[in-house]
C-alpha cells in the first residue's frame, strides 16, 4: 500500500490535502494510483490524462515537489514514504489537479508559434537531414505541450509577459527555420524587455522537461543569433559542439 | 430548467473533434471564408492523433519511383479485402501526396532521404515503402503543424467541451448541444453544418491502444440524428500492443518496429508468421526465412517478410500461437529488433518505443525482445458518407476520419489513417463550407431539444440509488473483450447483446456524486450512453455478417464468402431501436477493376 497526499480544491471550497491508501505493485505509476482512487474511492477527484504513455502531455503535475508526468512516473522510483501530488504552479487552478492551460497557449501565440511561409517561397523548401539547421531544430522540436517548464520557471511567476521556456523554445525552432518569413517581427518581440533578457539561465525548465529538451539551450542560441544579427554576421553556425 | 439561459454560439460550420481530421476540416472550412467553431473534449493538441507513430501513407514515390496512386489504391483495397468504398480509396490514394507536401509548407519537418526528399518507410500491406514520417512521432508533428496553422488562421476553439446531442430542424442538422467539462454548464452551438471528427470506439474494449476520448461519441451522435452507420463489425485489433506491465496493457507498439526490421517469434524462438501466410498474399510474401532476411537489404529481388502482412492476419496469428501454448510469459509473443539492428539505429528510428519500454516495462529493446499481443486499435466502420463530399445520409451532417466508414473496408492498412484524416478532413471542411453557403432559410434551434438534452445530462445528479459509473464502464469493457473480440461466434455475440441490455438498464440508473465542476465521475457517466450504443452496433453487425473477413473473424463461419463481399452491413435507428440491414456496395468502374487483373 502506498499513501498519496493529494491536493484538493474546488471553487468556493477551502484547499486541503486528502490522504488515500492505494494498492501498488512494482510498476504502478502515479497515474495508475490516481485513477484507482477515482474509480474506487472518490469519483470526483479531478485530473487530466489521455494517452497513458507519455505522448500527449496531459498529466503533468507536481509530485513530491517536482514537475513530473504522472503516466511515466513509477511510484517505486519515488522512494519510500507518502507521495504528495499537487497541480502545476503558475497556472490558474480549475479544480484539484486540473489547471487552466490558457497561459501556455497565450504565451505561444505571443511569440508567433505558427510557421509563416514566405509568400514567394519555393513551394517545397528542403532542409537537408545532415544540416546543422535541421539537427538543431530536431533537438528542440519534440515539445508535447505539458506545461511543466512553465511551472518550474521562476521568471514566469515574476513577469506575466515573459513568454517562458516552451514558447521561447518554439520561437527558436522557427527562427532557425529558413522557410519561415516572420523572423523580423519575432526578433522585435524576442529582444524586448520581457522576452529573452528575462531568462536568468537557472535551467529549471531543462531539469524538468520530460522529453529531454533544453529550452535553456534554445534561449542561449536565440541570444547568440540575435547578437550575430546585430553585428552583421550572417547565417548562424551550428550550436552543438561549440 | 425551462427558463435557463444557455450559453449559445453560432457559426456557419462547427467541427466536433480536434484531431487530424477535425483540424484539417476546420482549416479548410475557414479558408472558404465561413465562420468555423472547433469543439473538442480534450485540450487542443491532446487528441488521439498525437499518439500516431508510424507515418502517413502517400504514394510520393521518393524511395520507390515505381509507386503511384494506382498501386496505393490497389494495396488499400486488397488490405480491406475489397470491401472498401472504391471511390474513397481512389480519392485517398490520389490526394494523399499533396496533403503531405502541404503539411511541409505549413511547417512540418519529415525525415529525409539522402538527396533531401521526404523519406518513406515500409509498413504492412503496402507494396512499396510509402510512409512519410518523423521518427516514430509522426502524429505529434502533424497535430502541432495543423494546430499552429489553424490558430494562426483565427479558428474559434472551444476546448474541453463535450457534445452530447446534435440538434435538428426537420430533416437537417442545425447544431449541437453539450457541456463545458470545467464548469458543467450546458452550451449550445447553432450551425448550418456540423462535421463529426470524433475518432473511434476503442474504449468499449478492455485492452485497447486508444485514449480515454475514444468513446464512440460521433458514431452515436450520427446514429441518434438519423444517419446510417456501415461496417461496424470491423474492428481492428492491432497485432502489437504492450502486454506487460498490467497498467500499460494495450498501449501501442508501432508497426514501424517490424517495418524497420523487427520480427515476431514464439516461445520456441520460431518465426511463426511463415505458418500463417494466407493464399491471398502468397504471391508477394516470402515463404522462408532466408528470403525474408534478404528482403530487408534487397527489396527488388525478394518478397517481403510475412511479419508485415496486414494487421488482421498478424493479430490472428499471434492469437493462435498464444492459444497453442507458445506465447511469452505474460501472454503475448516476442517482437525482436535487437538481433537485426544496432542500438544506435533503434534509438534513432524508434525513440519513443525505446523510452516507452525502458521506463514502463524495464525492458531495453536494443538488448532484448519486447512482449506484444493484440490490442483494440481502430474501427473501420462508421458514418456512411458520400465519398466526394463526406456528407452523411443526414443533411448538414458531415464526417471525416475514423468516425467515417467505408474508406478502409474490412481492415485498415497502417499509415492509411493519417492520410485518411488529411484527405477527408479537407474534403469535409470544403463541402461543409459550400453547404453552409447555400443554406436556405433561417437557422432555427428548437429549445425543446436543447432542454431534453440538458435534462438527460443532469439526470445522474438527481438519482439517489444507482451505481458508480466506473463499475458499469468496466463491465462493458469486459463484455466486449470476452465476447466481441478478435474471434467471434454466434453464441458469444448473442450473449454479448443480452449483457448489453442489462448494462443499458444499469446505466439508466447511474448515480453521480458531487457537483458539476470538472467532475470526472459525471463525465464517465455521460460517456456510457455512446459507449453502449457503439458496443451494441458492433455486436449486432458482427452477428449479422456470417463470414470471416478482415477485422471480423467468425469461428462458426471461418471462410470469406463472395456473396458477403458485395454488401455492407448497415445499422440505423428505427422507432428508437437499432436496426440492421444488408445493402449492396457501390460498383467499381471497369478501369479500376482492371488494376486488380494486371498483376498479382
Amino acid at each position: 500500500m502506498v499513501r498519496l497526499n493529494v491536493f484538493r480544491w474546488a471553487p468556493g471550497e477551502a484547499e486541503r490535502i486528502r490522504a488515500y491508501e492505494v494498492e501498488a505493485v512494482a510498476d504502478t505509476t502515479v497515474l495508475d494510483a490516481l485513477v484507482a482512487v477515482q474509480r474506487e474511492q472518490d469519483p470526483t477527484l479531478a485530473l487530466r490524462y489521455a494517452c497513458r504513455v507519455g505522448m500527449c502531455g496531459s498529466c503533468a503535475m507536481v509530485v513530491n515537489g517536482r514537475e513530473r508526468w504522472a503516466c511515466r512516473t513509477r511510484l517505486a522510483s519515488l522512494g519510500p514514504g507518502p507521495v504528495s501530488v499537487r497541480p502545476l504552479y503558475h497556472f490558474p487552478l480549475l479544480r484539484d489537479l486540473v489547471v487552466d492551460m490558457t497561459p501556455f497557449v497565450e504565451r505561444h501565440a505571443a511569440v508567433g508559434a505558427a510557421l509563416a511561409p514566405a509568400a514567394q517561397a519555393e513551394p517545397y523548401v528542403v532542409i537537408p537531414s545532415a544540416s546543422a539547421e535541421r539537427a538543431e531544430i530536431d533537438d528542440a522540436i519534440e515539445c508535447i505541450g505539458c506545461g511543466m517548464c512553465l511551472s518550474a520557471c521562476t521568471m514566469v511567476a515574476h513577469d506575466r509577459r515573459f513568454p517562458g521556456p516552451a514558447a521561447l523554445n518554439r520561437a527558436f525552432t522557427l527562427q532557425r527555420d529558413r522557410r519561415d518569413a516572420a523572423h523580423g517581427a519575432r526578433w522585435a518581440m524576442l529582444l524586448g524587455d520581457d522576452a529573452l533578457p528575462r531568462c536568468h539561465g537557472q535551467g529549471n525548465c531543462t531539469d524538468v522537461c520530460p522529453m529531454g529538451l533544453s529550452p535553456t539551450r534554445s534561449i542561449i542560441r536565440l541570444r547568440q543569433m540575435a547578437v550575430r544579427r546585430m553585428v552583421g554576421l550572417a547565417a548562424p553556425q551550428a550550436g552543438r559542439g561549440q | 430548467m425551462a427558463n435557463q439561459d444557455y450559453e449559445v454560439h453560432e457559426h456557419d460550420v462547427i467541427v466536433i473533434g480536434a484531431g487530424g481530421a477535425g483540424l484539417r476540416a476546420a482549416i479548410e472550412a475557414a479558408a472558404q471564408g465561413v465562420s468555423v467553431g472547433l469543439v473538442c473534449k480534450s485540450l487542443l493538441g491532446k487528441a488521439h492523433t498525437v499518439m500516431a507513430e508510424g507515418g502517413i501513407a502517400a504514394a510520393l514515390g521518393n524511395v520507390w519511383p515505381e509507386d503511384n496512386w494506382q498501386v496505393h489504391f490497389r494495396d488499400t483495397m486488397r488490405g480491406g479485402k475489397m470491401l472498401n468504398n472504391w471511390r474513397m480509396a481512389q480519392l485517398h490514394a490520389q490526394e494523399a501526396p499533396e496533403r503531405v507536401l502541404e503539411l511541409e509548407r505549413w511547417g512540418a519537418l519529415f525525415d529525409r532521404t539522402k538527396d533531401g526528399r521526404i523519406l518513406q518507410r515500409d509498413f504492412g500491406g503496402h507494396r512499396y515503402a510509402r510512409l512519410a514520417h518523423v521518427g516514430d512521432r509522426t502524429g505529434l508533428e502533424m497535430i502541432r503543424t495543423l494546430q499552429y496553422h489553424g490558430i494562426h488562421q483565427g479558428l474559434d476553439v472551444y476546448m474541453e467541451c463535450t457534445i452530447t446531442r446534435l440538434l435538428k430542424d426537420g430533416d437537417r442538422v442545425v447544431g449541437a448541444v453539450g457541456y463545458w467539462r470545467e464548469s458543467g454548464r450546458v452550451v449550445v452551438f447553432k450551425a448550418k453544418a456540423v462535421i463529426l471528427a470524433t475518432g473511434g470506439i476503442g474504449k468499449a474494449w478492455k485492452i485497447t491502444s486508444n485514449s480515454w476520448e475514444y468513446t464512440g461519441d460521433g458514431h452515436s451522435l450520427a446514429l441518434w440524428a438519423g444517419a446510417d452507420l456501415i461496417d461496424m463489425e470491423f474492428v481492428q485489433f492491432h497485432p502489437t500492443g504492450m502486454v506487460w506491465p498490467p497498467s500499460v496493457r494495450g498501449i501501442l507498439v508501432t508497426e514501424g518496429v517490424r517495418g524497420d526490421g523487427g520480427t515476431l517469434k514464439n516461445s520456441e524462438g520460431k518465426r511463426f508468421m511463415f505458418d500463417y501466410i494466407p493464399e491471398f498474399f502468397k504471391g508477394e510474401t516470402a515463404d522462408n526465412e532466408a528470403e525474408a532476411d534478404r528482403w530487408y537489404e534487397d527489396k527488388k529481388n525478394n518478397r517481403r517478410t510475412p511479419d508485415l502482412l496486414p494487421r488482421d492476419e498478424v493479430a490472428r496469428a499471434i492469437n493462435s500461437e498464444v492459444k497453442a501454448g507458445r506465447g511469452s510469459p505474460h501472454g503475448g509473443v516476442f517482437l525482436d529488433i535487437n538481433t537485426r539492428r544496432p542500438a544506435d539505429y533503434i534509438k534513432k528510428r524508434l525513440p519513443s518505443m525505446y523510452h516507452q519500454f525502458k521506463e514502463l516495462a524495464g525492458v531495453d529493446i536494443t538488448k532484448e525482445p519486447m512482449e506484444v499481443g493484440p490490442t483494440c486499435h481502430y474501427v473501420m466502420g462508421g458514418v456512411r458518407v458520400d465519398a466526394d463530399t463526406a456528407q452523411s445520409t443526414v443533411k448538414g451532417l458531415f464526417a471525416a476520419g475514423e468516425v467515417a466508414g467505408g474508406m478502409h473496408g474490412s481492415n485498415r492498412l497502417g499509415g492509411n489513417s493519417l492520410s485518411d484524416l488529411l484527405v477527408f478532413g479537407r474534403r469535409a471542411g470544403l463541402y461543409a463550407a459550400l453547404y453552409a453557403k447555400d443554406f436556405g432559410g433561417t437557422l432555427v434551434v428548437d429549445s425543446a431539444q436543447v432542454e431534453q438534452a440538458a435534462r438527460q445530462m443532469l439526470a445522474p445528479f438527481e438519482r439517489t440509488g444507482g451505481e458508480n459509473p466506473y463499475a458499469i464502464q468496466s463491465d462493458l469493457q469486459d463484455t466486449m473483450q470476452a465476447l466481441v473480440g478478435i474471434i467471434r461466434n454466434e453464441a458469444d455475440l448473442k450473449e454479448a447483446l443480452k449483457r448489453l441490455d442489462v448494462l443499458k438498464a444499469r446505466a439508466a440508473k447511474v448515480r453521480v456524486d458531487g457537483h458539476r465542476q470538472y467532475n470526472p465521475g459525471w463525465h464517465t457517466a455521460l460517456d456510457l450512453d455512446s459507449l453502449l450504443t457503439v458496443a451494441e452496433c458492433s455486436a449486432l453487425a458482427a452477428l449479422e455478417r456470417k463470414e470471416s473477413r478482415g477485422g471480423h473473424t467468425r469461428e462458426d463461419h471461418p471462410y470469406t464468402d463472395d456473396t458477403w463481399g458485395k454488401v455492407n452491413v448497415v445499422v440505423r435507428l428505427k422507432d428508437g431501436r437499432i436496426q440492421v440491414s444488408r445493402e449492396p456496395l457501390p460498383e467499381m468502374p471497369p478501369d479500376l477493376k482492371a488494376l486488380f487483373q494486371e498483376r498479382k
